[in-house]
């Protein structure tokens, strides 16, 4: 059924949304036949954002855990994490459809980073919503986008993160949906913004499957963090087809019970926010949780529709890492071969740790979403 | 057809019996009955932080239900609600409560027109009210009238509840469009906080709902709440 992945997805939304999901949806249809048009995209991702990213090998971990370990590095792109992929592919949906504001969500403040940058490249009205406990955490990004130009929003409604930012945005869209176009920073939301997300990020899957191939292999698994799942979903789709095993790794958070974690698909029931029925972290009374990782961009009780629907066909694996392994990994990352993850990426990392002895000696790819710079107080705080 | 909308036992249990007393003594015809979530994109920051208040207090759908169910209302009863706190449910099971108490349909905030089948294929077959907005296009209209029951939701602003109503010239001739067309009452709601609102509906449209105003005014108590249904009534002269 269209808007769904199997029986996830769908458009849950108020009413007054629809007709703007439809002019989206026309004008994305549109946009992927305008030969022209991805041509522009393409050179822009090429000269501005830093694409392709390399694949790095990385020697002394791999010799330290007997895992072939290959980060795609997508924390090398313009702005810190792979969040560009797809500011600037919705940018230019924007200025397609003739809209002239955008607005965003961020946790980590990386989406949020990269949407303000695009709108000034591109000469966008900009607001961005993050909640105040990530504004409190990622303090460096809220100054970077405000530099940038953009209005910051701090939302003190609710548990303060990612749910929250996204509540104040979906209403700021509802109230000024004739003018501004809601770009929305992962696989989340109501059909078509799980597709469109998705479609911007798979750059780096096919993008990696090309560069594995020239390098002369293809991974025997890859592994990515999920939070709404567009990293994961941006690597997943070039390796679909493929005899190669999927791994999304969720935030563990401290612990495995209610509020304490970020596991949605490992815990969670199914449900609707934000626009979507997929797996989601709610009580007996149908609330939804507060829920808690370190990493702000993992902060997220609902998990994107095609994961919900890749799990249930089996073609993921999906598990967690707890707060502690992943600032183990961090630092491992950083001591061994010079790289400084993004708490989020971090737990991918932390994932091939802990699986080493499983892993032996086969060739894992993971996706490096993001650099550290906007996490070093915490990781300074946490490892002192 | 004139309604409010309050949140299910809130501020309390008392209160808000006492509130649909009054709605059945002064002659409004129905009441929409919010059962609070914690994530309602369509609220604005009044009735999104009564929510949470709400939820706080322990205001769950089955209390709701069962203060409900201690009633005999002449009212007609509506519950409006966001689509997890109903699929979070055995659908089924709720399905047949709704209609054991008499529900006469269900107003879900984030259920778009297009979307109801969903609900209906987990099993619920209570009305599901239809919506309207300034930004329905007249093919969306066109087909409203195949509505056979209940009334259908016209929602007067771009926005979110609490916002003032500002009905634009593209919108009345929406709603009018829309009035030529169906066979059911199209009720209007966001933004009816007062009698000039009021009067704009009746004039426009076949009602209105009072949602903000009427959860403020219960809050301040029953009394103010008792004012407000009297401005309302008396200018309307129907009912006394
Ligand atoms: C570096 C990085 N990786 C991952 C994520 C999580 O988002 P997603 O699951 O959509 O990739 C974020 C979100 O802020 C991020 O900044």
């Amino acid at each position: 059924m269209k808007g769904f992945y199997g029986e996830f997805g769908g458009q849950f939304v108020p009413e007054t949304l629809i007709p703007a999901l439809d002019e989206l949806e026309e004008a994305f249809e549109r946009f992927k036949k305008d030969l022209v048009a991805l041509r522009e995209l393409d050179e822009l991702l090429r000269t501005y954002a830093g694409r392709p990213t390399p694949i790095t090998y990385c020697r002394n971990f791999s010799e330290k855990y007997g895992v072939k370990l290959y980060l795609k590095r997508e924390d090398l792109l313009h702005t810190g994490a792979h969040k560009i992929n797809n500011t600037l592919g919705q940018a230019y949906l924007t200025k397609y459809m003739g809209k002239k504001r955008v607005i965003a969500e961020t946790g980590a403040g990386q989406h949020g980073v990269a949407t303000a940058t695009v709108s000034a490249l591109m000469g966008l009205e900009c607001t961005i919503y993050m909640g105040l406990v990530d504004a409190q955490r990622q303090r460096m990004n809220v100054e970077r986008m405000k530099l940038l130009g953009a209005e910051v929003v701090v939302v003190e409604e609710g548990s303060q993160t990612l749910k929250d930012a996204i509540n104040s945005a979906l209403r700021d869209w509802v109230t000024n949906v004739k003018t501004t176009h809601y770009l929305i920073g992962s696989v989340v939301g109501p059909y078509p913004f799980p597709e469109i997300v998705a479609y911007f990020q798979s750059v780096i899957g096919f993008e990696a499957r090309k560069q594995c191939l020239e390098i002369g292999f293809l991974p025997d698994v890859v592994v990515a963090c999920v939070g709404g799942g567009s990293n994961a979903i941006g690597i997943f789709r070039g390796f679909l087809e493929d005899d190669v095993v999927l791994v999304g790794v969720e935030a563990g958070g401290f612990g495995d019970r209610l509020g304490e974690h970020a596991s949605t698909l490992s815990f969670g029931k199914l449900g609707v926010l934000h626009g979507n029925y997929s797996y989601l972290l709610y009580d007996d009374n149908g609330q939804v949780v507060d829920v808690h990782s370190i990493s702000a961009g993992l902060d997220y009780p609902g998990v994107g529709p095609e994961h919900a629907y890749l799990k249930e066909a089996g073609r993921v694996i999906y598990t967690r890492v707890y707060d502690d392994e992943v600032l183990f990994a961090v630092r491992e990352l950083a001591r061994l071969e010079g790289i400084i993850p993004a708490l989020e990426s971090a737990h991918a990392i932390s994932y091939v740790i802990r699986e080493s002895e499983n892993l032996r000696g086969k060739r894992v790819l993971v996706n490096l979403s993001g650099r550290g710079d906007k996490d070093l107080s915490i990781i300074l705080g946490r490892l002192s | 057809m004139r309604g409010f909308y309050l949140i299910g036992n809130y501020p309390d249990k008392d209160s808000f019996i006492g509130a649909l007393r009054l709605i059945e003594k002064y002659g409004f015809d129905f009441v929409e009955i919010g059962i609070p979530f914690s994530d309602p994109v369509a609220d604005g920051p009044f009735l999104a932080k009564r929510a949470q208040l709400a939820i706080e207090r322990g205001v769950t759908l089955e209390g709701i239900i069962k203060t409900l169910g201690t009633l005999k209302l002449s009212l007609r009863v509506y519950l409006m609600t966001y689509a997890n706190i109903i699929l979070s449910r055995n659908v089924f099971n709720l399905n047949r409560t709704l209609k054991d108490i008499g529900i006469e349909g269900v107003i879900v905030a984030d259920l778009p027109n297009r979307m109801h089948w969903f609900l209906r294929k987990m099993g619920l077959d209570v009305p599901i009210v239809h919506f309207a907005t300034p930004e329905s296009r007249f093919w969306e209209l066109d087909e409203l009238k195949r509505v056979e029951r209940g009334f259908i939701y016209f929602i007067s602003i771009r926005g979110i509840t609490g916002s003032s109503m500002n009905l634009d010239e593209e919108t009345k001739e929406k709603l009018n469009y829309l009035k030529g067309k169906t066979k059911v009452p199209v009720v209007l709601g966001f933004g009816v906080k007062k009698l000039d609102d009021a009067k704009v509906a009746l004039a426009l449209a076949d009602g209105y709902v009072v949602g903000t105003e009427a959860v403020r005014r219960l809050e301040e108590g029953l009394d103010s709440f008792e004012g407000l249904l009297k401005e309302l009534v008396d200018i309307e002269n129907k009912n006394y």
